[in-house]
């Protein structure tokens, strides 16, 4: 079951509004519009043709604005990427599920009550790049200190100075030799 | 030993007090040196379980100045008590545990007659004084202010208010036999023989352990219920090192802690020692045939095997610690209650009962 | 023995309550693998409540992933799952050769297998070693290390490093197998297979060690797929379940291997027992996969064609590869806008989400089998963290 079927079992069964299909030159993805993308996963979890049961991975990615070096038109806009991927162990499909949010106020829906394994996940996103997922039982800081400030994995991210008193200068604060 | 206090004693109060101190250099000199061989034992044995050398350099022969090494380091250490620590029981806790497993020497016969006191209530003296380490360990435990420690003591204490029954039942099975509570005593019914015999004898009773069905119970009992009151594996959960870090001397660090040590091995000693005697025969070489123990060098020769026997049930601790893997708590008490104890009173009743009815309807085997 | 054990009623040990105890084990505990936290709320010896805290060991791979090359990067995948080094390299090297359009060569593949495969065993080996040790069975720690020595050994022979070995590279492997490395693997096989047996007598079918591990830290196979558990941990709950079978990647489907699952022999399907028994299993798979590739294996080029390595660029794209390591699937997300850097370069590592199902299978056991079940999971932290 490729990405395309997928996609035709999803209209064929009535959920399939407003999911286009990405092709990149590589692995294709689902672009499922933000605010139904819970209804979407309960479909591909539930489904008897689907059975999409593990969530693999969550990836929260910040895309820059690319713009066509010819007709300066933008290509691809800012903002940030949310991509999910899931399994299907009866079907032995793997999708790939991208959602664009906003840079300035990244939200969308949890999707940890339908698959536990997204919960971590979810957490290093948040923790990473900073998308919040609302209704996320437990959404803080999984690998950072708590009181870390700024998203590391943003393109924009300055890497502080110091914290907690501590000196995180690249060069050595002692004399070179 | 016993004949030069007496002797001593006669000599006024001074040279009474002389002679205890003496006996008690004795003791603390044995028990100095025996951690430093059975801790060299211990680890060339592990060593040999686990395909590996062990200690090899410091003294020469298979590092056999290892442990003093060692010790010496220990004793250098750095001294720390935590900051939060109760000081007063921190600090005397070690002294206690270590007292409880050295205090139990006094009362036993390392050859026929050589003992420093004694005592009429040979074996009941040792089960009393013994279970004062635990309190010493309990003391360790909470004192050091630490969670881990405190949840070592509290299932050293467990363990030992479990154990302690069982072990107690099946040293007073042999009792029942031979009617005495002196070690020396018990050792003296395993090798009784007519009034007339010559160095070689066949001995009326032979080895405790094989004195009746009930007797070789008891023995395995003993040895079981023994490894669980010294901590030893399968029933470390003291100082369960994976689970409890170190359990209860996890804050003690220099001389302190090889208190605690020392006091792990003297104890593995004692009982050893002690199942020794009331089980194997004491220094008789062999289970049915005994010999006399009467001049200087057969109490040396006597001592010598007494020993080995000692260090052979030590060498078997050794050998099931690092066969088997950890007991759970609930296992430990499950084994304590459910197994050791009912089965320890059956073979006391059992013992008892075989007592009576073999003395009156089977003469001549008493 | 066949030993078995019977299923505890759950409500058997909380007829006594008493005040709830907060204990933090790690991040230096001997049980922790790693500097793994887990602050345990305990009522008395039974944990009533768990929650793991992690990130005491990040190395911010993923942001190092943007800022070094392709090439440079694969030296770092080898300390994320240190143990199982050569899988995480080999996962990189196909995400990568996935973006680039990379034909590897015959002999290289084989060569890849073979390793991968030896680490695999490594693995598992430290796996159970340390289960062991964990258990309070100091021994079978050291005859699992005697046998992954001569693992290491040969693995150091062909790449000159025991535990990072960037061996596996993109477009191929590092260098082609010495004279008599080959032959020197089929000794070791033959070696290795009896010794299994030898860990079973010792460890696995001992009374003790039976008792500590059935019925305990039961994950049901539904729990197992909602938590995304995946490789042993998986296969342990009953899911026959392999990357290497059902989504085949460099040429595992060339051979031929069972895919050995938990069937309850001791106690529940899913225990601790189970996932032990699994690794066991795999390990004399990994043999028989080993052998088919020594076998088969041509002669060849070690490494494709115009790899030009100081200056190596991807195609534009993104993709997803996963490979199967020891400890579970391991995936590689890499977003690439062509040239030498990833645009985005995402682990999914095996341990961090088998971490996640310690706040459901903890609560409710004793301390001992706490224990036992993060034994049994088989974390790596440098995976977890990254």
């Amino acid at each position: 079951m490729n990405t395309q079927e997928i996609l035709e079992t999803l209209n064929k069964d009535g959920v399939g509004q407003g999911i286009t299909l990405f092709e990149g030159p590589k692995d294709p993805a689902l672009v499922i519009p933000a605010d139904r993308l819970v209804g979407v996963c309960e479909h591909l979890k539930s489904a008897p043709s689907l059975q999409f049961d593990q969530c693999i991975l969550v990836t929260g990615t910040h895309m820059t604005e690319i713009r066509d070096k010819k007709t300066k038109e933008v290509t691809r806009a800012e903002g940030i990427e949310v991509i999910y991927h899931v399994r299907s162990l009866r079907h032995r499909a793997l999708v790939a599920l991208k959602v664009h949010l906003s840079l300035e106020d990244p939200r969308v829906s949890s999707v940890a009550s339908i698959w536990p394994a997204a919960d971590w996940h979810e957490r290093e996103t948040y923790d990473m790049v900073g998308v919040v997922f609302e209704g996320h039982p437990n959404l803080k800081r999984i690998l950072l200190p708590q009181d870390w400030e700024g998203f590391p994995l943003r393109k924009d991210y300055e890497f502080p100075k110091e914290y907690r008193g501590i000196s995180l200068e690249v060069d050595p604060p002692w004399p070179q030799q | 030993m016993e004949r030069l206090v007496g002797a001593l004693e006669g000599l006024g109060e001074s040279a009474f007090a002389l002679s205890l101190l003496m006996c008690a250099g004795v003791v603390l000199g044995f028990v100095g040196i025996w951690p430093l061989f059975a801790v060299w034992l211990e680890r060339k044995a592990s060593a040999d379980f686990q395909s590996r050398l062990g200690p090899m350099y410091v003294g020469g022969f298979h590092g056999w100045l290892q442990t003093l090494a060692d010790g010496i380091k220990l004793a250098f250490k750095e001294d720390l008590i935590p900051a939060q620590a109760n000081r007063v029981l921190f600090w005397i806790a070690p002294a206690v545990a270590f007292c409880g497993a050295f205090a139990t020497m006094v009362v036993i016969p390392i050859a026929q007659g050589v003992e420093i006191v004694n005592l009429d209530i040979g074996i009941f003296f040792i089960l009393a004084i013994s279970s004062v380490g635990t309190i010493g360990v309990v003391m360790a435990g909470w004192a050091s202010n630490n969670k881990w420690s405190l949840y070592g003591a509290v299932r050293e204490a467990a363990q030992l208010v479990s154990y302690e029954i069982p072990i107690a039942l099946s040293l007073m099975i042999p009792i029942i036999a031979v009617g005495n509570l002196r070690l020396g005593h018990i050792v003296g019914f395993q090798c009784a023989g007519p009034e007339d015999a010559g160095f070689v004898y066949l001995s009326h009773h032979g080895w405790l352990l094989f004195y009746s069905p009930w007797t070789l119970a008891a023995g395995l009992i003993y040895f079981v219920a023994s490894l669980a009151e010294c901590k030893r594996a399968p029933f470390d959960l003291p100082e369960a090192e994976s689970e409890l870090v170190s359990g209860f001397h996890t804050e003690y660090s220099g001389l302190r802690f090889s208190f605690f040590f020392l006091e792990e091995y003297v104890f593995m000693f004692v009982v050893s020692i002690v199942g020794a005697l009331v089980f194997l025969g004491g220094w008789q070489p062999l289970p049915f045939v005994s010999f006399q123990f009467d001049n200087p060098l057969m109490k040396l020769i006597g001592a010598g095997i007494l020993l080995g026997k000692a260090v052979f049930l030590v060498w078997v601790q050794i050998w099931l610690r690092w066969t088997l893997p950890r007991l759970r708590v609930d296992q430990v008490m499950t084994m304590g209650y459910k197994y050791l104890t009912p089965l320890a009173m059956l073979t006391l009743m059992g013992m008892a009962l075989y007592q009576y009815w073999g003395c009156r309807y089977i003469p001549g085997i008493l | 023995m066949a030993a078995t054990v019977e299923a505890r009623p759950p409500d058997k040990y909380v007829d006594v309550r008493t005040q709830e105890l907060q204990i933090n084990m790690g991040p230096q505990h001997p049980a922790t693998h790693g500097v793994l936290r887990v602050a345990i709320w305990a009522d008395g010896e039974i944990v009533t409540r768990a929650e793991p805290d992690i990130g005491y060991l990040h190395r911010c791979a993923e942001k190092i992933g943007e800022s070094v090359t392709h090439i440079q990067y694969v030296p770092y995948t080898d300390r994320y799952d240190y143990l199982a080094a050569m899988n995480n390299n080999l996962g990189y090297c196909l995400a990568v050769e996935k973006l680039a359009e990379l034909e590897i060569p015959e002999r290289a593949e084989y060569v890849r297998v073979i390793v991968s495969e030896l680490n695999r065993i490594a693995s598992h080996l430290m796996a159970i070693g340390t289960y062991g040790l964990d258990l309070g069975a100091f021994t079978p720690f050291f005859y699992a290390f005697r046998e992954r020595e001569e693992i290491l050994r040969i693995l150091e022979w062909i790449c000159g490093a025991r535990l990072t070995y960037n061996f596996i590279r993109i477009g191929g492997v590092m260098r082609d197998c010495p004279e008599g490395w080959l032959e020197d693997i089929t000794r070791f096989l033959d070696y290795f297979e009896p010794r299994l047996e030898e860990m079973n007598e010792l460890l696995t079918h001992n009374h003790i060690f039976v008792n500590r591990t059935a019925n305990i830290g039961v994950v049901s196979l539904e729990q197992a797929v909602k938590y995304g558990l995946t490789g042993p941990n998986l296969r342990g709950s009953g899911m026959r379940w392999d990357l290497r079978r059902d989504d085949p990647y460099s040429i595992y489907d060339r051979f031929e291997f069972d895919i050995p699952i938990g069937t309850g022999i001791k106690g529940t399907v899913g225990d601790c027992w189970d996932r032990y028994w699994v690794r066991i299993l795999e390990m004399g798979e990994s043999v028989r996969i080993i052998r088919q590739a020594l076998d088969q294996i041509p002669d060849g080029e070690i490494m494709a064609k115009g790899v030009r390595h100081l200056a190596f660029k991807c195609k534009a794209g993104e993709s997803y590869q996963a490979v199967e390591n020891p400890r579970g699937e391991l995936g590689y997300y890499l977003i690439s806008e062509g040239g030498q850097i990833s645009y985005r370069s995402r682990i999914r590592a095996p341990s961090f989400c088998h971490l996640s199902i310690l706040e459901e299978i903890l609560p409710g056991s004793m301390f001992g089998d706490a224990v036992a079940i993060i034994g049994s999971i088989d974390i790596v932290l440098g995976e977890v963290d990254r």
